[in-house]
Formats: C-alpha cells, structure tokens, sequence
C-alpha cells in the first residue's frame, strides 16, 4: 500500500465528497431535515416527560386534596377487598360531616391497614400508612385516608 | 423511581398517579400522530416519514412510562393489586373494574406493540388488523384514568383528560370522515407507521 492508487493506469480517483453533491439533493436534505427534527421534538418530548411526571409528583405529594363525600357516601380503604361503602365521589381524603362524626359512622376498617376509628384526641391527619381518625377544630371528627 | 421508593409508600403511589396521567396525554398524542399518518395530514413541514418515525419513538417513550406506571402500582404496598392482575384483566380486588380497564388497555396495546416489532414478519395484513386494536386500547385507557383515578377535581388533571378525549375524538372523527369520503388520500402500500 505504498504507491498512489491513482497512479495506477486504468484507475481514477473517485471525487471528493464536497463535489459530489449529494447532500445538496433536495430529497437527501430533506430528509435528513426530517431525521433531526424527530430527534429534537423525541428529546423535548422525553424531558417534557419527566418533568412532567416530576412535576405531577411533586403537586400530589405537596397538595392533598380534601373533598367532603357526597351524602351517604362511605369510606372504603383501598386494598379492603369487599369492605363496606363506596368510595368518595371524587377524592383523596375525605372530611365526615359533625352529623356522621362517630365511631358508628360507616367506615370501613380494618386492623391491618393502620385505621382506627372513635374519637382520637387531637389534630386529625392522615398518616403515612393509610387511614386515621381525630377531632378536628370544630370537634367534629374526621376520618382521612389515601386514596386516589 | 429510587427517591420515589426512599420517600416511601406515598412516593410509590404519587409517582404512578403522575405517571398514569402523563402517560394518558402520551397515549393520546400516539394515537393522534397514528390517525394522522393514515390521513397523510402531517404539520406544515413534516415529511410523513419523520410523522411515522415520530409516532414510534413516542410509542415506544409510551411503553417506559407504562413500565413506570404499573410498577409503582405494583410496588405500593398501600393498595393490594396483584401481579397476576397487571396482565388478567378484572382480577384486582382493588377497584376491579377501574384496574381491569388499564389491564385491559394494556394488553390491547401490548398486541400493538408486539405486532409492531414483528411487522416483517407478519405481513401487512396481519399488522394492519391488530393495530386496528389501538382504537380499543384508548378507550379502555381513558376510562382507567377516568374511573381509577380520583384526581378530575384538580384543574390541571381535569384539562388534560377534556384535551386528551377531544384530541383523540378529533383524530378519529376526522379519520372516519376521511375514510367515507374516499380512504386515505396516499396509497396505502406508501403508508408505513413502524
């Protein structure tokens, strides 16, 4: 591989590819635009994906919503299979009315799932495991728990 | 995923709801590029090879996040959902008929999906009639969010599901009519999606 192949007779030397002009085609072009603008809007579209995720995480985590039940609606603690009651219309943690606030109101419970129910002194809150009961400001009490 | 796990059980399950509604606008945005490949009605300067090329990445970004979404659900010890459930449709005791729909969902576009990847060796035909299943897969999906999550009393989750049924409604309205007025306006052996 020491000597010029163009020296060679019967052999030419291809040209450049600067001359050759191929990506001056307007089809080449093309597509090759259109190669990156799928690239681009594929990354814009994957960080717009986990700052999204990110973002709904973080306002699910930091506003916990507090929607009353609809009248005679029941608590039903998720992962209670065949518990007693529906779920909320729509909610997470629910607040019952001063008129249901007892240890009789029909909530469901269990003693494997962290819920306790009766009059609990103190602020009511939910608790990382699932459900709790407390006397609110008002004394009446409530009953919140996880859910979706 | 990691900090979600470290923050614990609420971690978990703030994460799959997220991942769930992200997920749902996802979906949607796939289906919408999928009709408008078959409608040949692309943005102002897209070719339709970049618009099918577009709608299999995020196809495939919709599978990561649904990896996601179902496995947070599955990790959270909160609820009790079962492995057998993320592929058996209505074996949850947890909410049977909301997680059904997504299990449902799931398997309908892992069908796409599988079919996809296997196109070549497929055929045409036999991957034209399971992607019909998509149009399938988005209902059932989009009664999930409706119906397993509890959030369309917050604004921003009730706006993306409003705009992920009309997009999604537009796109196959759209199709529909196309389709009366006379199929798509290229041939279909020109159309390739995956």
């Amino acid at each position: 591989m020491d000597h010029d192949e163009q020296d060679r007779p019967g052999w030419r030397r291809l040209p450049p590819v600067a001359d050759d002009g191929w990506a001056s085609r307007p089809a080449a072009a093309s597509r090759s635009e259109g190669v990156r603008r799928v690239r681009r809007t594929a990354n814009w579209t994957a960080a717009a994906l986990i700052a999204g995720v990110a973002a709904a995480s973080g306002y699910f985590a930091h506003h916990p919503p507090a929607a009353a039940p609809a009248a005679g609606a029941t608590a039903q603690v998720p992962g209670q299979a065949g518990a007693a009651g529906q779920a909320p219309a729509a909610g997470h943690a629910a607040v019952a009315s001063p008129q249901r606030a007892s240890g009789s109101a029909p909530v469901a419970t269990s003693g494997g799932s962290g819920v306790a129910t009766g009059p609990v002194a103190g602020t009511a809150g939910s608790t990382a495991g699932g459900a709790a009961t407390g006397t609110g400001p008002g004394g009446a009490t409530t009953v919140t728990w996880r859910d979706n | 995923m990691i900090m979600a796990t470290a923050a614990g059980s609420a971690g978990l399950w703030y994460l799959s709801r997220a991942s769930g509604l992200v997920l749902l606008a996802l979906f949607s945005a796939v289906v919408v590029l999928g009709v408008a490949i078959r409608t040949g009605s692309a943005p102002r300067g897209w070719p339709r090879f970049a618009v099918a090329e577009l709608h299999r990445t995020l196809s495939l970004f919709a599978v990561a996040l649904l990896a996601l979404h179902v496995v947070t659900a599955m990790l959270d010890p909160f609820v009790t959902i079962g492995w057998a459930a993320t592929l058996l449709p209505f074996l949850s005791p947890y909410r049977t008929l909301a997680i059904g729909l997504g299990t449902l969902a799931v398997d309908l576009a892992g069908a796409v999906l599988v079919t996809s990847l296997a196109r070549r060796r497929l055929g045409q035909r036999a991957w034209r009639a399971v992607h019909w299943l998509a149009y399938l897969a988005w209902p059932a999906a989009f009664l999930h969010s409706l119906t397993a999550g509890g959030d369309l009393g917050i604004w921003w989750v009730a706006l993306v599901e409003i705009g992920s049924g009309v997009a999604v409604s537009t796109a196959v309205l759209v199709r529909l009519i196309g389709r009366a007025r006379g199929g798509p306006r290229y041939p279909r052996s020109a159309v390739r999606t995956s």
